[in-house]
């Protein structure tokens, strides 16, 4: 039985393993897919803000020990973004059967963008261009796809801590 | 649907993890991609790569069939080129001893001994790169085989880009192409002195700093200057230039220069172990 508060973190790591080993070498168009910002989405979606926030900032964690941008600069970026996402869901975003794909889609390109944006004030080149609106459509279709199968996975994550629950 | 109740907590959390990731990002820059953070990059590797290798070994075969089915626009593309490429083979089979010979000369002419006597290692290009903003790859040398970060690395037909990672048995070599890369040229047959950077994947390099009054002919080498502390050693090839151009009133030249080196097809590679001196 695994407990309830570490069923997060391990669903990060879990995705992290099939982000950066089974799916190592996986392309579409040369570009990689991003999992866990996926997952920072549909965390936020499912489990509101603060699990957004928590999955936001693991992930990215554990993805900018591999980058070469700035350490601290993805969990930063998905952090809020899962916090924000989150926090919208509870009041604008709408609710229903698409709800979780689509948020995934828009809220998934947000989040290339505002990695790039973030990077390039920090004085990273080469990160806004047109090379980015094509990242930004290919992560978010991916992430799209991928939202139902998460969602089941966080909502495991989440039913650990009924305490703290959260539906979508 | 059930609502998800709003409290203190969440803000709480996100200003804590906020705060956390800012200090992180500023410990790194601060340190200049060295100190603490490489050390943790180096160790999360190092705990990984056996990880992935393990299971790239086991999924590759059916990774492979995905990456033909999402790449066929690509495998398409290259299969197109081969095909032109096979016609042209016997026809250029002549040329291509002519063009053997003239690269020879180039490189005896400009005195380039390449590498030389600088010990280096070889390496098998193992990923692409972890990032879609990075234009990098992965190689399965590390400190364990005295690479260190910032070494140059080079390919048969010249530089390839420099180390900017290291773990104990892997590294990460950021390619020339990469916007993040800058080298210090020299141009030929002038021996002037320019700066090359990189501008994202399989885009040309742009030199900069270059007299507008140079002459420049395309297909001249670009090799690197190997100026004092400079972290490559000279006369390495670079690229050829495409292009050499000034608008009217220009402070300086635009030159476009194509790597030497296949960048998209890279299998091996040789590190370098040279630091600057």
């Amino acid at each position: 039985m695994i407990p309830g508060r570490a069923r997060l973190p391990l669903l990060v790591l879990a995705v992290f393993y099939l982000h950066d080993a089974v799916l190592r070498n996986f392309r579409v168009d040369g570009i990689r897919p991003d999992l866990l910002l996926g997952l920072t989405v549909v965390a936020a979606v499912v489990g509101g803000p603060e699990r957004g926030a928590i999955a936001g900032f693991l992930g990215g964690f554990v993805i900018d020990l591999f980058l070469a941008t700035p350490l601290g600069l993805t969990s930063l970026v998905w952090c809020a973004l899962g916090y924000v996402v989150g926090t919208l869901q509870v009041t604008i975003l709408p609710h229903g059967r698409a709800a979780i794909p689509v948020t995934a889609f828009v809220a998934s390109a947000a989040g290339e963008v505002a990695f790039a944006l973030a990077a390039s004030m920090l004085g990273q080149p080469g990160m806004t261009n047109s090379h980015l609106l094509t990242v930004a459509l290919i992560v978010a279709v991916v992430n799209s796809l991928v939202s139902v199968p998460l969602a089941r996975a966080v909502r495991w994550a989440v039913a650990g801590n009924p305490g703290e629950r959260a539906y979508a | 649907m059930a609502v998800y109740r709003r409290g203190a907590r969440p803000r709480f959390l996100l200003v804590l993890l906020i705060l956390t990731s800012i200090t992180l990002v500023t410990l790194d820059v601060r340190g200049s991609g060295g100190g603490t953070a490489a050390s943790l990059r180096g160790a999360a590797r190092d705990v990984f790569s056996p990880v992935q290798s393990a299971t790239d070994a086991v999924v590759s075969p059916v990774t492979d069939f995905f990456h033909g089915v999402f790449d066929y626009r690509t495998l398409r593309h290259e299969n197109s080129l081969l095909r032109q490429q096979l016609a042209q083979r016997n026809t250029d089979q002549v040329a291509a001893i002519d063009a053997a010979r003239e690269r020879q000369d180039l490189l005896d002419l400009l005195n380039l001994p390449f590498v030389g006597d600088v010990p280096s290692v070889a390496a098998r290009v193992t990923a692409g790169p972890e990032s879609n903003f990075q234009v990098s790859v992965v190689v399965d040398r590390g400190s364990d085989d005295g690479v260190l970060m910032g070494m140059p690395v080079v390919a048969g037909s010249g530089l390839v880009g420099r180390v900017q990672q290291v773990a104990r048995h892997e590294s990460t070599v950021q390619l020339l192409t990469d916007p993040g890369f800058s080298v210090g040229v020299r141009l030929s047959p002038s021996g002037d002195l320019a700066v090359a950077t990189g501008q994202g994947p399989r885009s040309p390099l742009v030199v900069s700093l270059v007299d507008p009054a140079m002459q420049l002919a395309p297909g001249s080498v670009v090799a690197t200057s190997g100026l004092r502390e400079s972290p490559y050693p000279p006369d390495i090839p670079i690229g050829k230039i495409r292009s050499a151009g000034a608008k009217p009133g220009a402070l300086q030249k635009d030159v476009v220069v194509d790597p030497v080196a296949d960048l998209s097809r890279l299998t091996f590679v040789r590190i370098l172990l040279w630091t600057p001196r």
